[in-house]
């Protein structure tokens, strides 16, 4: 079972890994030839709650891997349309990723695919931010009511902070972002418990990855996500020690 | 029991190759047992020998016996005593009833004989050399052999001076007993005293012991097993309880634990346990290689007691205790504080969909106690693991704090203060001067009580055990110290006590059989309490009565601690065979120091921060929402995986990683991780730059 389970998190850091090195190919090939299978063939295999609820966590975590993974290819492709082909694998991989983590019988507490999913939305349909009707020319198969879907998820985070996720430095972050495309908080205190966490760099770093191209979209809070994105710079620059500030 | 059998004598053969050619060394040994042959180890060659060879003396029906394989490594040896049991590929056919083993403590010099293979008596032939017995006997003198050094046997022999060359490993029989096996000779004498080695050190070592023993509990499962002590008020169902229990959640046992599980737990009866010093050593083995155990500790019995106390000291694994005795909330006040801190299991809950009915809870406890024993480096169920690992208590001028002092383990109960206290207290503090004595109440150190009585147990030479009142902690202590100490401890035991189930208050002994219900008669006395008599032999005091027991055990102890010889019972063991029996058996995987540095970091971190700190969202670290420390904490992790990186990176030659695919792995795995954490830090990019050339070159793009 150890065993297993290091190797699945030997693969999501030789996968994080090419991702950070902007070896995208290798890092998507590592998680859908590799990680996830080999999860998937265990999950198939048992029928023992605990492991297959250990399992389930570890593939939602994958997909979430995969859907970052392709998110951030897509910002880094010249032509729209591999940039649009990408955006729309980063959705399908969080929205695989938000069928296993809403599934009740895996007991997962989180809301990393169910957020990502929207924001991954939100890169290929920018507009979807403020139109309260979907689009009917969607760049993707399936159309969200993104603001409505934000409520949703600020209320589902708000709820498992109150216990089960208490302190959790990635609710926090979700939740801060969720406020913020809301247009419900300045930066500041979106972000004033995430922060009062002293969260580690890589956190910093995850919340900044998303927020940087955020903030470079036409949204009505551009200007707030590029507050929120000086923000976390200035505190990662201190926690790092170095001039990034 | 028959003496000297000549059908048992071998003639052993060991060839080695030196740089001059094969080396061929020829000496005498005898059967033991069909398959292993008791000699001198120097008749073994000092290296590895190439081939080791043994002929029978029988000579089967009538024709002569051929040469028989066996193990190039002896199955026991002790050099100092210049000793050896070496097993042959091939038991012989003969039926080999264990020799009468025989004692050194003569009080007259006795008539001794032998039969052996000198040099002397062998003879060429065209076909090469023949090896002839020859007999030997002469007077064994009862206070030779004394003096400096280890005892041996002194025997004058009858015959000429010879060629002793090839006797070496002889058997000396006194009447029907074996009583040594021949070493050397002596050069002065002209060449007519021999010497041997005394059967009795050899009965001494535990592992010789568990050697010669008919194999009981083993061999070990390669599997996860399970070892279940019974107390001896056996509760009947608790072995189908547990097997019911891990039955039912075998299946989340073997992925925990990463083997497949022994589906049959291996049952012990505590009496059995104590039957001999050879099961007792064998039992000790088990309870050193058993990744499970359950121990009913219902009555608290006096060597259950003391087998727990033995674990908690050997293994960091799963350990359960078990009562059938519902716990209400008067029985968990009044257990033995020992005890207070592990989770019994209540075997009387009958509510099957309960959690908390034992097929439940057994079944859960050991899959959530193989999940910690693998995420939590500190896991433990059981107390004094880590507290007898503690280093030697020292004053600040490096003084050991232990040695001035006399660690007193006994009853705490009022009866035991009221009435025994005194007397006893008062006449060690007489024999142990100029030591202080101490009880737990008086250890000084300001730690926590527990976590100073074990450190003090392992650590204080002198240490005294009252057995009487038969508590379970004083048993639980005993166990501590027996698997801890080189020393054995001091054990004392009232002599009016030690057979009688009520004290003198006409309390219900913890330790005794409970009363029937139904005839209100008296219950049996336990048998273990006899065995561990027998086996660990307290020494006997009367209350009120005269020094004298004190004054013997006190003796006994200045002789142990001077390395001078002990003599014990042939049924008991030495003061220190547990403590040895385990240096052989101990798990010592376990130990965080086997672990190479890499390793040793790299869990140190994990241990700390999660194995996947970057998925959970919480810090595992208390109060690391400081942010100074927080930036201390990330930097020092930092630190350490680098360190990991440059020790094993380092250690071998790119060379070596490029042809060895495991080291390979081991590096780019490594690599990977510390890359991982290193990547967002501007500070060490040199660093993170070198770890994905490396990997990259070592082909992992």
């Amino acid at each position: 079972m150890e065993d297993l389970l290091q190797t699945i998190r030997n693969l999501k850091t030789r996968a994080k890994n090419r991702r950070d090195l902007g070896r995208y190919e290798r890092a998507v090939r590592i998680l859908e030839e590799e990680a996830i299978p080999l999860i998937q063939k265990e999950l198939s295999s048992t029928s023992l709650a605990d492991w297959r609820a250990q399992l389930a966590s570890e593939l939602s975590d994958c997909f979430g891997i995969l859907g970052g993974l392709y998110r951030r290819w897509a910002l880094e492709t010249e032509t729209e349309q591999e940039r649009k082909l990408h955006l729309r694998k980063s959705v399908d991989a969080y929205e695989k990723g938000y069928e296993i983590e809403k599934n009740p019988k895996h007991n997962i507490i989180n809301s990393y695919n169910m957020l990502n999913r929207i924001l991954s939305y939100i890169f290929l349909e920018p507009d979807s931010l403020w139109d309260a009707t979907p689009s009917e020319k969607a760049s993707y198969g399936k159309a969200y009511d993104v603001r409505q879907e934000l409520q949703k998820i600020e209320a589902v985070i708000r709820e498992q902070l109150k216990e089960k996720r208490r302190g959790d430095i990635w609710a926090l972050a979700d939740l801060a972002l969720v406020r913020l495309l809301l247009g419900n908080d300045d930066p500041v205190v979106a972000y004033a418990d995430f922060n009062a966490k002293s969260p580690p760099d890589f956190a910093y770093e995850s919340a900044l990855s998303t927020l940087r191209p955020l903030a470079k979209l036409r949204l009505p809070v551009a200007d707030k996500l590029s507050r929120a994105v000086e923000l976390l710079e200035e505190k990662l620059g201190q926690l790092q020690g170095s001039s990034q500030s | 029991m028959a003496g000297l059998d000549i059908k048992r004598l071998a003639l052993i053969h060991s060839k080695v190759k030196t740089s001059s050619g094969d080396e061929h060394v020829y000496g005498t040994g005898y059967f033991v047992t069909t398959e292993l042959v008791l000699t001198a180890s120097h008749v073994l060659s000092k290296g590895l020998p190439e081939l080791i060879e043994v002929r029978p003396g029988a000579h089967a029906h009538g024709r002569e016996s051929s040469w028989v394989e066996a193990e190039p490594k002896p199955v026991w040896e002790n050099a100092k005593l210049d000793a050896a049991l070496i097993r042959v590929v091939q038991p012989i056919s003969e039926d080999v009833p264990l020799p009468d083993w025989g004692d050194m403590d003569f009080q007259k010099n006795q008539d001794w004989d032998s039969v052996a293979y000198p040099d002397a008596s062998s003879e060429e032939t065209q076909n090469g050399t023949e090896f002839k017995t020859s007999g030997l006997r002469g007077t064994l003198y009862a206070h030779g052999g004394g003096g400096q050094g280890t005892r041996e046997l002194e025997l004058g022999v009858e015959d000429e001076a010879t060629l002793w060359a090839g006797i070496s490993g002889a058997p000396v029989f006194v009447g029907e007993k074996l009583v040594g096996i021949i070493k050397s000779s002596f050069s002065s004498f002209e060449q007519r005293r021999l010497a041997a080695v005394p059967v009795e050190f050899l009965r001494r070592d535990p592992d010789f012991r568990k050697a010669i023993a008919p194999k009981w509990l083993q061999p070990f499962p390669q599997k996860t097993w399970v070892l279940i002590l019974n107390q001896e008020n056996k509760y009947p169902e608790l072995t189908d309880t547990v097997k019911a229990a891990i039955s039912n959640r075998s299946e989340d046992i073997e992925r925990t634990a990463g083997r497949p599980l022994e589906d049959e737990p291996r049952v012990v009866s505590v009496t059995d346990a104590l039957e001999s010093p050879e099961r007792l050593f064998q039992f000790i083995q088990a309870i050193c290689a058993a990744p499970i155990m359950v121990f009913d500790v219902t009555d608290f019995e006096p060597a259950v007691m003391m087998f727990l106390g033995i674990r908690a000291v050997v293994r960091r694994g799963v350990t359960l205790t078990t009562t059938n005795k519902s716990l209400n909330e008067s029985l968990l006040s009044e257990l033995p504080f020992n005890i207070q801190e592990t989770k019994l299991i209540d075997l009387s809950e009958e509510e099957i969909g309960s959690p908390k009915h034992p097929l439940n809870w057994i079944g859960s406890a050991i899959v959530k106690g193989l999940t910690q024993l693998q995420s939590h480096p500190n896991y433990l169920d059981l107390p004094a693991y880590n507290a007898v690992r503690c280093p030697e208590p020292k004053d600040f001028a490096g003084k050991p704090l232990t040695k001035d002092k006399a660690l007193m383990l006994c009853s705490f109960h009022k009866h035991y203060t009221e009435h025994y206290w005194k007397y006893v207290a008062n006449k060690i503090v007489k024999k142990a001067a100029p030591k202080t004595l101490e009880r737990m109440l008086d250890i000084s150190s300001p730690r926590l009580v527990g976590l100073a009585l074990y450190e003090s147990i392992r650590w204080t030479p002198c240490c005294i055990i009252d057995w009487t009142q038969w508590r379970p902690n004083v048993f639980f202590e005993l166990g501590v110290r027996l698997a801890c100490s080189d020393i054995g401890p001091i054990s004392l035991i009232e002599e009016g006590e030690i057979l009688d189930e009520r004290n003198d208050i006409g309390e219900a002994n913890t330790t005794a059989s409970a009363p029937t219900e139904e005839t209100g008669s008296k219950p049996p006395i336990l048998n273990q309490r006899h065995q561990l008599i027998r086996l660990l032999a307290p020494t006997k005091y009367k209350l009120q009565g005269p020094i004298e027991p004190f004054d013997k055990a006190f003796r006994r102890y200045d002789a142990i601690i001077n390395d001078q010889d002990v003599s014990i019972d042939d049924s008991a063991i030495a003061h220190n065979a547990i403590y040895r029996a385990i240096v052989n058996s101990y798990f010592w995987q376990q130990e965080p120091i086997s672990r190479l540095p890499h390793e040793e970091l790299s869990a140190n971190v994990q241990a700390q921060l999660g194995k996947d700190p970057q998925k959970q969202g919480r810090s595992q670290v208390l109060f690391s929402s400081n942010p100074e420390f927080a930036k201390e904490l990330r930097r020092n992790v930092q630190e350490r995986w680098i360190a990991a990186w440059y020790y094993l990176k380092g250690r071998y030659a790119m060379e070596e990683f490029r042809s060895n695919a495991e080291l390979r792995k081991q590096l780019t795995t490594l690599g990977e991780e510390v890359a991982q954490w290193l990547s967002k830090t501007p500070d060490y990019d040199r660093i993170y730059n070198e770890i994905i050339e490396v990997i990259d070159d070592l082909g992992e793009q």
